[in-house]
């Protein structure tokens, strides 16, 4: 696929990506409806398309007569938060074990190598599951879950980067001008691997929040009444039978919205990293 | 060859060591099953009548010890509230997982190989950017969502599939269906990614001028080497499959071991819930050994330079 192509997969990407932390960052203002109240006249109304829709909820309203599209807009703030906070977490702990693996091998790499092989191994869905049902539901607690059960993948990539790293020039002379270890991984290797990292993260945040949204939907997560999209979606599959713009919609806002997490960290990748195209995060195929 | 599969045995257990401490020490430490089984209002004598019941007055390495040897044994204790046998529960449930995730990984595979290929050979064409395109999208799908529209559209809008449980196999198709799309842009990016860099080599240009013909040269030359980091990442995705697997269960209520871990999860049933991950993350170690020994079969050269990787 051509450059220019891939450059419109980046812009739109972005949109996406900006409207959706727009809606969270705005929702009061854009929504049009107070997305707790419930409104006893108002319930189960189908979205405007529908016979019985109306303009004053377009996208329907849920069994309590809550507006759906502005349970929606709210439901992004969830969703962009959760998915945000759990890749720092998940991050700033996987790039830590990477670069000491990497960094110092023998022992700590294989120490760090193995637990890192423990958690891939680990059905990653029940791993969180488990924590989850252990710690309790709670916005915290899932995000110390996920943070902690998503950091190998960062692991791998950055101890194969760092070994690389470790043996060009410029380190072995940092190394001989007698600079710690500390700053020499600081001020010589983390720069160098700051893209990969960077493109990572962006398409670990979709991945964060698939997760957040599922644990929400079989109420392991964001507990109701807050909006969160996967618990809409729970909600909404109970009625699915007969009014399914409630599970449709909010299934559709994570859709749209990691779809643009996707294409904004591939088109990144491409602008950042040009090496390395149509390779997932990673995974390396060479 | 011997020495390395040796040593990834080796690898494997002690990552099942690994995975078991993983789940005793959630399911003990981080969260105490006496105060999340009884009643909050429980007086002390009867938490520790419980805890005497359970054996969980004893010290945590004694348990985690008798845990482990009766694993060894395939005990994994009895359900908190059937009172069945975990393991026999779990054997119970084993065929639907299998069958569903093998058939998932069919619907999978026969999507993403061929389209792969296609998108390879095809290059910069429309077809390969439709491929493409598709490939982002279905990477970007939850796909417990996917499965909510696939019963909506076929189950209850057109009543030609049912929406959920297990039986014949109209049952497995939808599952099946979200399983696979689950597993299939990954999938045929790598192969996509991996039949370029086989088209290039010298060996194809040799059967091509020598004659081959030029769909031999692509499923019989081409595909083979571009096997090997497909058989690589899917027995690391094998991990992923059965997260996938949790998912699609819970969605059809399919009757497979994920969904009884999921139940189990929510009642805190931990018994089971130890047998289950512990269960099913065994398979993913297994998986990825064969996966690996796979690999050395298909291309030599690996075994070779790997001893140190």
């Amino acid at each position: 696929m051509g450059r220019l192509a891939r450059l419109r997969f980046l812009a739109v990407g972005a949109t996406i990506v900006l409207a959706a932390v727009l809606c969270a960052v705005m929702a009061p203002l854009l929504a049009p409806h107070d997305p707790y109240l419930p409104v006893v006249s108002a319930r189960l109304i189908p979205p405007v398309w529908d016979a019985g829709g109306t303009w004053q909820h377009p996208l329907g309203t849920d069994p309590l007569g809550r507006d759906l599209l502005s349970r929606i807009i709210y439901g992004a703030r969830v969703s962009i938060s959760a998915g945000a906070l759990a890749v720092v977490v998940s991050m700033t702990f996987g790039v830590l074990m990477g670069l000491l693996a990497g960094y110092y091998g023998g022992l700590v790499d294989s120490i760090i190598g193995n637990l890192v092989n423990v958690i891939l191994a680990y059905p990653f869905l029940l791993l969180a599951l488990a924590a989850i049902a252990a710690l309790g539901p709670s916005f915290g607690n899932m995000i110390v879950v996920l943070g902690l059960t998503g950091w190998p993948v960062y692991t791998r990539v950055v101890r194969a980067e760092t070994l690389k790293v470790r043996e060009r020039e410029f380190v072995q002379a940092a190394r001989a001008l007698g600079l710690g270890t500390a700053r020499i991984i600081r001020a010589h290797v983390l720069p160098n691997l700051l893209n990969t990292i960077i493109v990572m993260a962006s398409l670990e945040v979709a991945r964060m929040i698939i997760l957040e949204s599922f644990l929400s939907f079989l109420g392991l997560g964001i507990q109701p009444p807050t909006p969160s999209w996967g618990g809409m979606l729970g909600e909404g599959r109970v009625y699915m039978l007969t009014h399914w713009w409630l599970a449709a919609f909010p299934g559709l806002a994570i859709f749209i919205t990691t779809l643009g997490i996707n294409l904004f960290g591939d088109g990144l990748r491409d602008v950042l990293d040009p090496h390395r195209v149509l390779t997932p995060a990673g995974v390396r195929t060479e | 060859m011997q020495v390395y599969i040796l040593h990834r045995l080796f690898q494997a257990l002690f990552v099942c060591l690994g995975i078991s401490l993983i789940t005793f020490f959630l399911l003990h430490v981080v969260g105490d099953p006496v105060l999340l089984l009884l009643p909050q209002a429980a007086s002390d004598a009867d938490v520790a009548l419980l805890k005497d019941q359970l054996g969980l007055d004893r010290p945590l390495a004694a348990q985690y010890l008798s845990f482990l040897t009766d694993a060894l044994r395939g005990d994994f204790g009895r359900s908190l509230f059937t009172q069945d046998s975990a393991f026999a529960l779990i054997l119970e449930r084993l065929p639907a997982t299998l069958e569903l995730t093998l058939a998932g990984m069919l619907v999978g595979l026969g999507i993403a190989i061929p389209l792969g290929v296609i998108s390879a050979v095809k290059r910069g064409a429309l077809t390969d950017r439709l491929c493409t395109v598709g490939a982002v999208a279905g990477q970007a799908m939850p796909i417990f969502w996917l499965g909510i529209m696939l019963i909506l559209v076929f189950a209850v809008k057109f009543r030609v599939l049912p929406a959920s449980g297990r039986g014949t196999v109209w049952h497995l198709i939808l599952p099946a269906v979200t399983l696979g799309a689950y597993l299939a842009p990954l999938t045929m990016r790598l192969t996509r990614s991996g039949m370029l860099d086989v088209l290039t080599q010298d060996y194809i240009r040799t059967a091509r001028a020598k004659g081959v013909r030029e769909r031999v040269v692509l499923f019989k030359h081409a595909l083979r080497n571009a096997a090997i980091p497909i058989v690589t990442i899917l027995g690391v995705q094998f991990g992923r499959l059965l997260g996938g697997a949790v998912v699609t269960e819970t969605v059809f209520a399919w009757p497979g071991v994920a969904s009884l871990a999921v139940k189990a999860i929510r009642t805190y049933d931990y018994p089971v819930v130890q047998g289950a991950v512990v269960f099913l993350a065994l398979v993913v170690v297994l998986a990825n050994l064969l996966a690996d020994v796979a690999v050395t079969f298909l291309d030599p050269r690996i075994r070779l330079g790997r001893e140190h990787g």
